[in-house]
């Protein structure tokens, strides 16, 4: 609440124009907002400006166009409920695909008819698809994804988790993956993009991609192509090329572009076939991405073997027999609840002969 | 605040003296239920306080004739909130336009110019019309989710929370992909204006 108060008396109006809009607006803040619109002249004219803005795009509101969107928007939100609802009561493992087909038209010009058709696998699910134009998208687990074909650009939407894509070239019809932050421009090329919390991967396996920055208002720096092997940090590019072999890392809450090249692309494209490899990699780092594809959680419980280095290769349909493996290379015990898996210390070293181990 | 007082509401038609008793009922419910938030709105927007309670009174007046509003009102509360906050934001817009142009109106008047200051002379319908058609190639060209999020506020009038709901993101996200959006349109939207001028 107080920081509301302040981000009014000192911040910009577009906040302002927020809290307007918030079911929260206090009395405190609506006087406050009044009041500095009355004293701070700029700021009543950005104000202003932007509610005049509002009112002006509400005489959009009976364009056709932008009413088919709308409802079109309304019948996906529908779908996606009633899918949830259906998923819920569905056995693990069944894929879940809901294509919803919507027609809508472009802004200007003839009907360009497009068809946005979405993706969803759960997780541990794999799932390869086919395009219209012949690129071929593999999601990996837990992941979601929006086609939007048009007769002029071919856009997808990455909601959530990983996808590998195999684009076929159309210089008519430019490929491009949106991000949070930005998006990215196939030119001919296989890549793999990962969305992960507040993070997106991107990493070039095939050819080159273009990296574009939504960010407006930010100056476009002349946006080096990063040589050697080393990490580049690169502040807020405006368009950055990213070429086979390399890994570029969008953090948003830093607003951060990182490029670095790794030694091997398997962990950017090895998933496709159902097998994750690691090599020399902290315990605690493969626990999460194996976490990745189990509903039932792996847990470290002592922060000592969180560290302990793990190399070996894990079918994702598998994972509970590879911590088996595991337990018998390395000191630590595995302990499985029938909701989680825990990982602790083993406590007598080498005297673990426990019943469990007995394989099927 | 009583309102049989106030000279003001003179011309205002009293909602209890309204025929469609189907209508009344949901208009004072809308009332009951955000006459407050459209108080707080109206506020925020520099309204003088003795003059708030007849802007509410002449927007839920406007509302007995709103076309199929009982089917525009059939949503959860959150988009009733926003539509009516929507509909005070357009006449408060409104009321400002026409006072500049009586100003711009007096002012010409008082150079003795021939120039006749109106709303509606061709060019500025031709503007407009430009206008319009460029903030919806900018809608229509902006990213997906951006373009989804803002359709979806402005013209559904969903909450927040329903849209990261709907797009499988968190309701900051939304914020975030609303703010972008509308940074981009009123930059077209300016962009316009200076070629205009």
């Amino acid at each position: 609440m107080l920081k509301n108060l302040q981000e009014i008396l000192n911040g910009r109006a577009e906040h302002a124009l927020h809290r307007l809009w918030s079911d929260q607006l206090s009395e405190a803040e609506a006087a406050a907002i009044d009041s500095r619109a009355r004293k701070d002249a700029r700021y009543r004219e950005e104000l202003d400006g932007s509610l005049e803005f509002l009112a002006r795009v509400e005489d959009l509101a009976d364009d056709g166009d932008i009413q088919a969107i709308a409802s079109d928007c309304r019948q996906v939100l529908l779908e996606r409920k009633s899918n949830l609802r259906l998923a819920a009561g569905l056995a693990a493992g069944v894929l879940v695909a809901c294509g919803a087909a919507l027609l809508y038209f472009s802004p200007l010009g003839g009907p360009d008819e497009r068809l946005l058709q979405k993706y969803v696998t759960r997780i541990g699910e794999q799932k390869t698809i086919e395009l219209d134009d012949g690129s071929v998208v593999t999601l990996n687990t837990n992941a979601q994804l929006v086609v939007d074909y048009g007769n002029r650009s071919r856009r997808i939407l990455l909601e959530r988790g990983e996808a590998y894509f195999e684009v076929v070239r159309d210089n008519e019809r430019p490929f491009t993956v949106d991000l949070g932050f930005g998006s990215v421009t196939a030119l001919g090329t296989a890549f793999s993009v990962r969305k992960h919390r507040e993070r997106y991967q991107v990493a070039v396996i095939e050819g080159t991609v273009a990296l574009h920055e939504l960010a407006e208002e930010i100056p476009a720096s002349p946006a080096p192509l990063p040589t050697g092997g080393q990490a580049v940090v690169i502040a807020a590019p405006s368009e950055h090329l990213l070429e086979e072999g390399w890994v570029a890392e969008f953090d948003i809450s830093l607003d951060e572009l990182r490029a670095f090249r790794p030694e091997s692309m398997e962990r950017y494209e090895g998933w496709r076939g159902g097998m994750l490899g690691f090599y020399r990699e902290p315990l605690n780092d493969v626990v999460q991405e194996l976490n990745r594809y189990s509903r039932k959680k792996i847990l470290i419980e002592d922060a000592s073997v969180m560290e302990l280095s793990v190399s070996m290769v894990v079918s994702i349909q598998e994972i509970e027999s590879a911590l088996k493996g595991l337990e018998r290379v390395l000191p630590i015990e595995v302990d499985r609840r029938y909701d989680r898996i825990e990982i602790g210390a083993s406590m007598g070293d080498r005297s673990r002969d426990k019943s469990q181990e007995v394989g099927p | 605040m009583n309102r049989s007082f106030n000279p003001r509401n003179d011309g205002i038609i009293d909602l209890a003296s309204q025929p469609r008793p189907g209508r009344r009922r949901l208009v004072e419910q809308l009332f009951d239920q955000h006459a407050q938030a459209l108080r707080l709105f109206l506020r925020g927007r520099s309204v003088p306080p003795d003059q708030v309670e007849d802007v509410v009174q002449e927007l839920f007046t406007r509302l007995m004739d709103v076309a199929r509003l009982e089917e525009k009102m059939s949503d959860t509360t959150g988009s009733n909130r926003s539509y009516l906050l929507t509909m005070a934001n357009n006449h408060l817009v409104n009321r400002h336009r026409k006072r500049k142009l009586r100003s711009e109106y007096a002012a010409a008047q008082r150079g003795n110019e021939q120039e006749r200051v109106d709303e509606r002379t061709p060019e500025r319908i031709v503007a407009a019309q430009l206008e319009l058609e460029a903030m919806k190639a900018a809608i229509m060209d902006m990213p997906l989710n951006w373009r989804v999020a803002f359709i979806l506020q402005r013209f559904r009038n969903m909450s927040y929370e329903e849209i990261a709901l709907h797009m499988g993101v968190r309701a900051k996200q939304v914020d975030n992909y609303i703010v972008r959006a509308m940074r981009r349109i009123r930059k077209t939207q300016r962009k316009m204006k200076g070629e205009g001028d």
